[in-house]
């Protein structure tokens, strides 16, 4: 799969900041990896931008921060640690991943909130895919990334990926559905995502979810 | 109240072969299979490496790669070009300098990827 990921559970504020970005699944799987990525989302007639890193002690254990920032007010961070193992066997890498996270009060609060996230996706060089499940407080969900990969054989490739996100929380239910474009170069990753409501009785959700991010991995 | 007993379905169903897959998968810090290989004239040489299969999660093992000292960093792709369709990895050579096989499979191994087998020749040699 040319292209990881993705995911791991992050106990994030919304289903559109759990872990299925490019750099924090796909790379860096090296050790003493790391990386730094921002990206920007306009969901709820709201625009956040988050700042997120991720370093590699070896393939199967990472750390991951990630802050949003909304009005230039900082949110609550969230840090997890993906838990890895990999599988290789010819043109075919998997991972199957736990990843527990906590989401801490940086926004000035008080309240602190844990996850956990169970994970699997697999690659070939031309196939692509990841099942996430996630549990943060009150919301459980599901997201799955299914698509194509098409390497330049020079350093990069084009991923056309369909992504389907559920959510149940104690707002309501949602289900979100939509395309998205992933361009790696080198060591550089970006990823534009645009989703629609498919199912909508989530009292605390409107309208449509847009993301654009940028990332490099060393 | 079916978003979430599905999601916990799918908790459930991921979480059972993840436990699994701790006791019974190969991964890439399995130990390399022993290699054979011969000496290239030209310096070049193929390495098989399962699971290779992504340019930018591949780039971490090129680096690796091009950090031993046995490794021609000034000739093309800096002496190391990932082949992501067939997942082999060509390396170039210092002149009079011997392949180091255990550091080069090492070098991999901490790319996160699975090395297989090292024989001489390079992709312009398999093109003719």
């Amino acid at each position: 799969m040319k292209h990881s990921i993705l995911f791991f559970l992050t106990a994030s504020v919304s289903i559109t900041a759990i872990a299925h970005q490019p750099i924090m699944d796909m790379a860096p799987r090296w050790n003493n990896g790391y990386g730094v990525q921002t990206r920007v989302e306009h969901a709820n007639s709201e625009t956040t931008t988050w700042v997120e890193g991720v370093y590699t002690f070896k393939p199967s254990v990472r750390m991951t921060l990630k802050v949003p920032y909304v009005d230039g007010e900082m949110g609550n961070a969230i840090l997890a640690v993906p838990l890895k193992r990999y599988t290789n066997e010819g043109s075919l890498t998997y991972n199957w991943s736990i990843t527990p996270s906590v989401r801490m009060p940086t926004d000035g609060g008080n309240d602190w909130d844990a996850g956990l996230s169970v994970s699997y996706s697999s690659e070939t060089p031309g196939l692509y895919q990841l099942y996430d499940a996630y549990t943060l407080g009150d919301k459980t969900g599901i997201d799955v990334n299914v698509g194509w990969s098409f390497p330049d054989g020079n350093g990069s490739s084009w991923f056309t990926l369909w992504d389907i996100s559920a959510q149940d929380s104690d707002s309501g239910q949602r289900i979100l559905t939509g395309p998205v474009l992933v361009y790696f170069k080198r060591n550089v990753v970006m990823r534009a995502e645009y989703k629609v409501p498919a199912y909508d009785h989530d009292d605390e959700w409107k309208g449509n979810f847009i993301n654009f991010g940028i990332g490099i991995v060393y | 109240m079916f978003i979430k007993t599905l999601a916990i379905a799918l908790l459930y169903t991921l979480l059972v072969p993840f436990s699994l897959a701790q006791n019974n998968s190969v991964d890439s810090q399995e130990t390399a299979t022993e290699i054979t290989y011969e000496k290239a004239q030209n310096n070049n040489y193929i390495v098989s490496v399962h699971g290779i299969v992504c340019e930018l999660c591949s780039y971490g093992v090129a680096k690796k790669i091009r950090k031993l000292s046995f490794i021609n960093t000034s000739q093309a792709n800096n002496g190391v070009k990932v082949d992501v369709e067939n997942q082999r990895i060509f390396i170039t050579l210092l002149d009079n300098t011997p392949l180091d096989k255990a550091a080069l499979f090492k070098a991999i191994e901490s790319g996160g990827y699975k090395p297989i087998e090292v024989i001489a020749g390079s992709q312009e040699e398999e093109q003719e």
